[in-house]
């Protein structure tokens, strides 16, 4: 059994509490609207998990732009989440990772899709960060643990590759067994 | 990037008529994380077992210690991947499966440091497993209409109730088990599963199974 909390520990709490309440509150929904862009199914898994962790480590929330890096954290629980699973078929994970219920079913992009399936990982999260979440390259950098000068150079280079993909449209439907596992910065 | 691909894509954005999430679930999750845990400790956590947001509430409740978290600073007794793995295998045979139903080899961070006793840990990774087969077993059952196997499933989740370690208000987290909101959450779902109903077992496995 611990002793009892004294005055400081209370204040200190009551403080953290505030500073996590108001980061909460803040960016519930934009870490909600990312995880379930990349799988609706386990996108309530993902916050709940999301935020249980930046409640640990609340001192090592930025101050000034948190939401990069509760988004890197949402990644990373994602990505935990996918390597954890074992009985998904390769098509089934590759529909997952490239980002759940798209096309919408009232607008099919579907040759959109499948370009986008065939984007390395990071590649294609650099170019939805931007479109989607709505990140300039400092803020993909954070989430992603890259630089600034890589993200823009991968950005460069996703776009060129989707363009070529969607002009040329060799893109197919993701029905290849390669797995794409996430790459590195 | 150029305003034709960007806006193509932002055509193609699923949560484009994504609601905000219902003020009660984030009140709900809110209280959970705040009122469940203390910023102390980092643990990794075995991902398959993170609740929705529903259940979050009692589900996050639950001291999850073992169940995955990596432990920076470790006040408390702890293990490694290799000890959870070790205990896993005697003490799941205090844990009963459905018929025909087999143990999943545990997902463990093998570079992960394990709060809590291992034994503990071990045991709460077999009830998860247990927990999602006898709902698992429940939910065909009723499906197909099979009320004496839906019987025996209810049998299961008792017998599973029996044997869940309770976590005791004030107590360290690291001992872990189940907290009072977390237990009555499993007697809910046991009994709308004891008279049919399907609610709180199909909530339970897309949450967690």
């Amino acid at each position: 059994m611990s002793a009892s909390p004294t005055k400081e520990d209370t204040l200190a709490r009551e403080t953290t509490e505030e500073r996590f309440t108001e980061l909460y509150r803040a960016h519930v929904d934009a870490v909600r609207a990312y995880a379930w862009r990349r799988g609706p199914a386990v996108a309530d898994d993902v916050v709940a998990e999301t935020f249980l962790i930046a409640w640990r480590r609340i001192e090592q929330v930025p101050d000034g732009h948190p939401l990069p890096w509760l988004l890197a954290v949402a990644r990373n629980v994602r990505l935990n989440q996918h390597r954890g699973e074992r009985r998904r078929s390769a098509l089934a994970e590759r529909l997952r990772l490239t980002a759940g219920p798209w096309p919408p079913p009232e607008e099919p992009d579907r040759q959109l899709a499948a370009a986008l399936a065939e984007l390395p990982e990071l590649d294609r999260e650099v170019l939805l960060l931007d479109a989607w979440d709505g990140l300039d390259n400092a803020a993909i950098a954070v989430a992603l643990g890259c630089t600034r000068a890589s993200v823009a150079v991968r950005k460069t280079r996703a776009r060129r590759r989707l363009e070529t993909l969607l002009a040329d449209g060799r893109a197919t439907a993701p029905v290849a067994a390669l797995e794409r596992t996430p790459d590195a910065c | 990037m150029p305003a034709d691909i960007r806006s193509r894509l932002a055509a193609a954005d699923p949560a484009r008529e994504l609601r905000p999430i219902d003020a009660g679930d984030a009140d709900l999750l809110l209280s959970s994380i705040i009122g469940g845990t203390t910023p102390r400790v980092v643990r990794h956590r075995a991902p398959s077992r993170t609740p929705r947001l529903l259940l979050a509430a009692a589900l996050l409740a639950v001291v999850l210690l073992g169940a995955g978290f990596t432990a920076y600073r470790v006040a408390f007794e702890s293990g490694t991947a290799g000890d959870v793995r070790h205990s896993f295998t005697t003490v799941r045979d205090t844990v009963p499966l459905p018929p025909g139903t087999t143990w999943k080899e545990l997902n463990l961070d093998p570079d992960g440091v394990y709060a809590g006793n291992p034994d503990r840990t071990a045991l709460m990774m077999a009830l998860f497993q247990a927990q999602c087969a006898w709902v698992g077993y429940w939910d065909d059952a009723h499906g197909s209409g099979d009320a004496a196997h839906a019987g025996d499933a209810v049998h299961g989740m008792r017998e599973l109730r029996a044997v869940m370690p309770v976590h005791h208000a004030g107590e360290s987290e690291d001992v872990g088990g189940f907290d009072a909101s977390s237990l009555d959450a499993w007697d809910a779902l046991m009994a709308g599963a004891a008279t049919g109903d399907p609610t709180l077992p199909r909530q339970y496995l897309r949450a967690n199974c």
